[in-house]
Formats: C-alpha cells, sequence, structure tokens
C-alpha cells in the first residue's frame, strides 16, 4: 500500500487506496439503496418528460452550444476583446507572437540576471 | 488481517456518523431558517422521515433517459461526499486516510457530486434538468478560482515557515494553524480567504442566494426534477452531506484546534469534549454562511452568480493572498 503512494514536494496521494475505500463505501450505499422500492407501475404517461404541460420533444433539450451561456454572459467583457483579437489575418497573429515572446525573453532576462 | 478489518469497522463508524449528522444539521437548517422567517417548520428530523418516505416510494426512471447513467449518479454523488470524511479531520478526530490523501484530493472529491447530479440531470432527458445542469457546471467553473486560491495561500505560506513538510497535508494544516503563521495585516489576508470561502458555501451546496440549478419556482428543482424514491433519497443524502463536509473543510483550514489540548482532559473526555466543540464550530460555519444567508437573500440569476464569484469573491481572495504574500515580505 505504501509503495502505491504518489508524492510531489507538497502533496500526495494513494489511487490503489482512493479506489478501494470509493468500492467499499459504494457497495455500502449499494446495500442501502436496496432497502428502497426497486421499480414502479407502468402506467400512461408515468415515466414521460414533460415541459410546460406537453411531452418533451427532440428541440427542447438545451443545445451543447449553449451549455456554458451564464460563465460567457458573466465574463462578456473578456469574450468582446479575445473576439475583437482574432481578426483571422495571420500577420495580427504572428505579431501578437513577438510581443508574448519578447515580454516572456524579458522576463527571463531580468530573473537570470538577478539570481547572477 | 486485524489491521483490514479495524480500518473497515472505523471507515463504516465514521461514513455512518457523517451521514446521521449531515441529516440532523439539514433539519436544523431548516427549522432555523423557518423561525427566521416566522413560520413554524418542520421538525428536526424532517431530514430522517423525507427519506423515510422516499425508500417506499416508487423510482421512476424517465422513458427517454440514459438509465444506467440515471440510477448510477445518486450513488456516485453520494459515495464521494461521504468518501470526503475519510481523508479530512472529522469530529475532532484525525483522517482515518490521512496519510494517503491530502488536501487536493479533497478538492478534487468535492467536484464529483455536483458533476454526478449534472450529468444524471442530462441522463434523464428532461428540459428542466438540463437547465439545472448547464447552470451547475457554469456555478462550479466559477467558484473553483476561489477554492484554488484559497488553498495556493494555505501551501505558499506554509511551504515558506515549514519548509519540507507537505504543505498540502492535513497533518501539516492542523500542526501549523494559519493564523498563528502570520501578523498584522497578514492576519487580515487569512479573514479574507475566510470571508471568500464563506462565500462559496452556498453555492457549492446549491443553497440560496446560489441555489440556481434547483430553483423550485423557475425550473421545478432543474437537476432533480426527474428524480423520485430512493435515487431522490441519496441526492438528498449526498447534498446533506457535501454541506457538513464542506463545513468540517472550512473548520479544518481555519479553526483546526481542539478544546482537549487547552483543558487537559483524561482521554475519553478529551475525545467527546472535542467532538462537542466540533460540532459547535461546524455549526458556527454553517449559521454564519448558510442560515443567515439563505434567509434574507432571495435567489441570483446564472450570469449574476458567476460575476459575483469570478470577480469579486475571487477579488477577495487574490487580496487576502496578496496581504499574506505582504506580511512575508515584512517579516523578511
Amino acid at each position: 500500500m505504501t509503495l502505491a503512494i504518489l508524492k510531489t514536494a507538497s502533496g500526495f496521494w494513494n489511487p490503489l487506496a482512493f479506489v478501494a475505500f470509493f468500492i467499499g463505501v459504494c457497495i455500502i450505499i449499494f446495500i442501502l439503496r436496496a432497502f428502497g422500492k426497486k421499480d414502479f407501475k407502468p402506467s400512461k404517461y408515468k415515466a414521460d418528460v414533460f415541459f410546460s404541460g406537453n411531452i418533451a420533444s427532440e428541440a427542447s433539450r438545451v443545445k451543447a452550444s449553449d451549455l456554458f451561456w451564464g460563465f460567457f454572459e458573466a465574463m462578456k467583457p473578456y469574450y468582446n476583446l479575445i473576439t475583437k483579437i482574432h481578426t483571422g489575418i495571420i500577420n495580427d497573429y504572428a505579431l501578437w507572437y513577438v510581443i508574448v515572446a519578447s515580454l516572456l525573453l524579458t522576463v527571463l532576462t531580468l530573473g537570470v540576471l538577478q539570481w547572477a | 488481517m486485524f489491521n483490514i478489518l479495524h480500518v473497515a469497522a472505523h471507515s463504516i463508524f465514521i461514513i455512518t456518523l457523517a451521514l446521521l449528522l449531515s441529516l440532523l444539521f439539514n433539519g436544523l437548517e431548516r427549522k432555523l431558517i423557518a423561525r427566521m422567517q416566522a413560520r413554524i417548520g418542520p421538525p428536526i428530523i424532517q431530514p430522517f422521515l423525507d427519506i423515510k418516505k422516499l425508500f417506499i416510494k416508487e423510482n421512476i426512471v424517465p422513458a427517454n433517459s440514459i438509465k444506467w447513467l440515471f440510477n448510477a449518479m445518486p450513488l456516485v454523488a453520494l459515495a464521494s461526499a461521504l468518501l470526503l470524511f475519510l481523508y479530512m479531520p472529522f469530529a475532532g478526530m484525525p483522517p482515518l486516510l490521512q496519510a494517503h490523501g491530502d488536501l487536493i484530493l479533497v478538492l478534487y472529491l468535492f467536484i464529483i457530486p455536483p458533476l454526478a447530479l449534472a450529468i444524471g440531470a442530462f441522463a434523464s432527458a428532461s428540459p428542466y434538468a438540463s437547465i439545472g445542469a448547464q447552470r451547475e457546471i457554469v456555478l462550479m467553473m466559477s467558484y473553483e478560482f476561489v477554492l484554488s486560491v484559497v488553498v495556493i495561500a494555505f501551501a505558499w505560506l506554509l511551504s515558506f515557515s515549514h519548509a519540507g513538510a507537505y504543505a498540502f497535508s492535513f497533518d501539516t494544516l492542523t500542526a501549523y494553524p494559519i493564523w498563528n503563521l502570520v501578523d498584522g495585516i497578514g492576519k487580515l489576508g487569512v479573514a479574507l480567504l475566510l470571508v471568500s470561502a464563506l462565500a462559496v458555501f452556498p453555492a457549492k451546496v446549491a443553497k440560496l442566494p446560489a441555489d440556481i440549478s434547483e430553483a423550485k419556482t423557475e425550473i421545478a428543482e432543474g437537476v432533480l426534477v426527474e428524480y423520485s424514491g430512493r435515487n431522490l433519497a441519496l441526492l438528498l443524502m449526498a447534498q446533506a452531506v457535501q454541506a457538513l463536509a464542506f463545513a468540517s473543510l472550512i473548520v479544518a483550514l481555519f479553526f483546526p484546534w481542539n478544546i482537549s489540548a487547552f483543558l487537559a482532559l483524561p482521554s475519553i473526555f478529551a475525545l467527546i469534549a472535542d467532538f462537542i466543540f466540533f460540532l459547535v464550530k461546524t455549526f458556527a460555519i454553517m449559521f454564519a454562511s448558510l442560515i443567515l444567508v439563505s434567509a434574507a437573500t432571495a435567489r441570483l440569476k446564472v450570469d449574476q452568480a458567476a460575476r459575483i464569484y469570478i470577480y469579486y469573491v475571487f477579488l477577495l481572495a487574490l487580496f487576502g493572498l496578496a496581504f499574506i504574500g505582504l506580511d512575508r515580505l515584512l517579516v523578511m
């Protein structure tokens, strides 16, 4: 068990212990769940899903593109800026590459100079 | 062999205690919120009665759902929520699996119950459940930023003050309470981190003002709408357990002291005193960040909640981190 512990400088975990205890707890809950009523008596409409009083159609499901709506709405200023920057022109992307690379190089040089 | 049996018995004791305490706290929370709103409210044992009733109700599975996923997710949600108590200090005792997992693992475990809830909701093929699941995921993406800053602040500080120790280990975190590692402005930083963690609490356990994934009056319980019978019972238990687990995490991070250390009691009395002290601390956390807030606020919209967590609470946590950093600079 001890051999299976994965360690870094500041943390550790044992995947084997995790899996073993997760399965153990799942078994306990499975037994607990077995005390509940297992099934239901089928009847008309009982297992149907409704949306505003009508049986829900495929069209009434949430689209994958809307999945993160609230997040995009909250981050609108950021996404507006990012969308504006994405011009689709290769020269602009190259320019961004040069700017970011030069910034990183500056930080790196300053760091090296400080340690030296 | 004896060791395995002992660990198994200890685990069963911890998860049973956690389950019972969670439901009891849930009942207390409902009662207190009702009293604050001038209602009589349900009896404190109402969650137990609800679970008992749900176990004798029909377990309806929607016709167009992915059945195995729909049935499996409540089990996964409750199992991962209960597993948290084996990795965290609980009821005044050190964690059973202290040597097998740290704070990072606990944070990941905290993500599983809401994620399982969202997957189960998507599997139900209900539009209301899908909207609830979508909101749950958005909310999760928003508050996880804050929690990561809180955890980084702890680890960063401990890596300075106790180099060589595992900064994410609960053993280290409880041995060196964060308040003792900082002075002046650093204490203000820790207080800001505490406020940020408390602000995340309602969203983490889907309570007002951040119960947008369920939103009874808008989307008819959202993620829970298609669940019934024993599946719903498991999900309600998972939510109650998660609330106690998050309160226990805040206690373990910010208030890890045990009262027996100050009173020099004999071992059995020390155990009881620490247990009672843990209950008091956990209740205080729940009262401050769940009960008071839930009784006094209305539900936020999903984009409002995301904005509050991404900008304001995140900034608050960043200020906390910055103040702790400033304190370290002043010490150096």
